[in-house]
């Protein structure tokens, strides 16, 4: 997936990086063979329905982990990635495509935080209040 | 309205019953779509820094969902929620706000325990919250991850 912006060695408090990404349709077996989260939420179309849903729901954790991708790929190392907080505010579905931007907002020696969000294909705000710090070394 | 006992009251630590596998770590950063080498290619990560194969961050919820699960049928609980003008069920829960810091990588081999509180307890409007803090610390007693699980009940 391909990160649009600056890369690491030369980002400026208020400019932004981003990737979009397509949420493969059997996204949430997936994820819960990996992470033994088996909500029917995620999994059971009539059920996600009947709690006001569309269709069965991607687990937010798992909405969560493609933000951390974008911090670590852009960081180029897993561990830089210091701290990582979301709101998980509207439904994603498998299927839909989501871009997730983030903007630097400050830098404090070698931590550069992020506010980011994440939309999918609707404009819909999937995740709201994301706070990311990354480190530079 | 709420008890502030829970403010002291610590749960766990929780020690996961497996040590941490190469096969989960691999099938999660699979699930999530993330091939970073790092997670997935021994030869690839026994030259990097870390030696060895590490889980993708995120990772984390694993061990820290089951932690947040063993405290909601711990036998100190019921005292702590005694005055809690709502119930809390680990089934009836909305998942609001997650957040991670991470400190050490995780491999395989690493045995994880979480230890879980209750941060906060607060209302807005109809819809009751429940700040819980996990604090995970590999066999070597190094914190490897805090995390808060802010959850959300109806009144």
């Amino acid at each position: 997936m391909e990160i649009k912006g600056k890369n690491i060695d030369e980002i400026q408090v208020g400019e932004e990086i981003s990737v979009s990404r397509e949420v493969p349709m059997n996204q949430t077996l997936h994820y819960a063979e990996a992470s033994g989260d088996w909500n029917p939420l995620h999994q059971d179309d009539d059920f996600a329905r009947a709690m006001g849903y569309e269709g069965k729901i991607v687990h937010g954790l798992c909405t969560m982990a493609y933000c951390t991708t974008l911090f670590t790929d852009w960081a180029k190392d897993p561990m830089r990635l210091k701290r990582l907080k979301v709101r998980f505010s509207e439904p994603l579905y498998p299927g839909d495509t989501i871009t997730i931007r983030a903007k630097a907002t400050k830098r404090e020696k070698d931590i550069v935080t992020f506010d980011f969000e994440v939309e999918n294909q609707e404009g819909s705000k999937v995740i709201t209040k994301g706070e990311a710090k990354v480190s530079l070394k | 309205m709420t008890n502030p006992r829970y403010k002291e009251k610590k749960f766990g630590p929780y020690k996961d019953e497996e040590a941490i596998e190469e096969d989960g770590t691999k099938k999660y950063a699979e699930a999530i779509g993330d091939l970073n080498p790092l997670y997935t290619d021994e030869e690839y990560a026994k030259k990097s820094r870390y030696g060895s194969i590490i889980a993708p961050p995120m990772y984390a919820v694993t061990y820290t969902l089951s932690s947040i699960m063993n405290c909601f049928t711990d036998s100190g609980m019921p005292e702590v929620v005694a005055d809690f003008d709502f119930e809390i069920s680990f089934e009836n829960l909305v998942h609001g706000e997650q957040e991670f810091e991470f400190f050490k990588p995780i491999k395989a081999g690493d045995e994880i325990s979480t230890e879980v509180r209750i941060l906060n307890v607060y209302k807005k409007g109809n819809l009751n919250f429940v700040d819980f803090g996990t604090t995970s610390k590999n066999q070597r007693g190094e914190l490897v991850t805090k995390g808060i699980m802010t959850t959300i009940f109806r009144s």
